[in-house]
């Protein structure tokens, strides 16, 4: 069983058809990325995972071996899928340690446990008192959810754009939080296009996303070449038109 | 490692005495702040537990020495030597302290 498999995702948003036959396994114990250029659409697998209301799904998605994709939101969250916001919300009015009370209330007393841990490890018990999210930097904010992740102990964190608006020292540390974070109950999917948090992690596999599909899966290496040679040498290498760079479709992708 | 001390509901204003592998410790409630230090005194046996809080410090019940509830510091005589002080968490209304496991003192 894996952490996460997902097998013929298509997603539709309106009436574009921007997932058209994902399948992708995550294992237990192992750390993947998922890159792809803009408008690829990286955040709507994100989004069509964890249920974000106007995308219409079909295919499966499991998640520690059961299926979420008819399931709402909180239930998904429950059944063991984590998801790590490009930026995170602001929740004026709630702090984040009436929020892990809250965890623990339906995740039992090992939500606590567990949170106090990562709030030594986080070098966070200043963030506790504080409102979730608000006013919090960058990369406070990315430690916070770090803090939330280790509470909940999920089957899978897929953590979207973890690294955007992060200077090298955030980018860093929340790598090394992602790190400290792995083990043999927990797998990660690492969605980025940057390469450069990718130094600080231990990847097992590359999934490269384009114009809908999984085209290329590779070691680290394929990162490396695409760090060097950009979306480009793909392209021509698997004799894909590059459709998506096309003005009027990045912009439908935003 | 992560030892769950007690509920923060269940603790009064004042001192508690707990234990903790092997670790004597006494929590103190102020407000709903928790500090955490060795409950026994450094000068002869007595349980700082059950001594009289005053600001961040308390007097020993049996010769009067005070303790700094942060640095476990004594700043009165016959105490000379610090007790030790535990590093608290207090998460989702639970009292944690990271310990390790000490030999019983016969």
């Amino acid at each position: 069983m894996n952490a996460l498999s997902v097998a013929g995702l298509r997603v539709t948003f309106g009436t574009r058809e921007i997932l058209k036959g994902v399948d992708l396994d995550v294992p237990f114990g192992e750390l993947h990325v998922l890159m792809g250029p803009n408008g690829s659409g990286k955040s709507t697998f994100c989004h069509a995972l964890m249920g974000r209301p106007g995308y219409e799904t079909t295919g499966s998605a499991l998640v520690g071996g059961a299926d979420v994709l008819s399931l709402p939101v909180h239930e998904r969250a429950r059944a063991g899928l984590f998801e790590g916001f490009q930026y995170p919300v602001e929740v004026p009015g709630v702090t984040l340690d009436e929020l892990i009370s809250e965890m623990a209330l339906v995740g039992g007393p090992g939500v606590a446990e567990r949170a106090a841990e990562a709030v030594r490890s986080l070098d966070a018990a200043e963030f506790l008192p504080r409102m979730v999210n608000v006013g919090l930097s960058g990369g406070e904010k990315k430690r916070s959810e770090m803090l939330q992740l280790a509470a909940l102990a999920p089957h899978v964190a897929i953590l979207d754009e973890i690294d955007s608006g992060l200077d090298v020292d955030a980018v860093r540390e929340v790598a090394e939080a992602v790190e400290a974070m792995r083990g043999p109950e927990l797998g990660v999917l690492v969605i980025t296009h940057y390469t450069r948090i990718l130094r600080y992690l231990t990847v097992d596999k590359v999934h490269v996303l384009m114009q809908g599909a999984i085209v290329a899966t590779g070691g680290r290496e394929l990162a490396d070449r695409l760090d060097a040679g950009g979306y480009d040498v793909l392209r021509r290498e698997l004799g894909i038109t590059a459709e998506g760079a096309s003005g009027g479709d990045f912009l439908a992708g935003l | 490692m992560n030892v769950r001390l007690a509920a923060l509901a269940d603790l009064p204003q004042g001192g508690t005495k707990v234990e903790a592998l092997g670790h004597r410790i006494a929590l103190f409630r102020i407000e709903d702040d928790v500090y955490a230090i060795g409950d026994r005194c450094s000068h002869a046996e007595a349980s700082l537990s059950e001594g009289e809080v005053f600001d961040l410090e308390v007097e020993c019940p049996r010769h009067g020495s005070s303790f700094d509830l942060q640095t476990g510091e004594p700043h009165t005589f016959p105490a000379t030597q610090p007790v030790p002080v535990y590093e608290i968490t207090v998460v989702g209304g639970i009292v944690f302290a990271d310990l390790e496991p000490i030999e019983e003192e016969s």
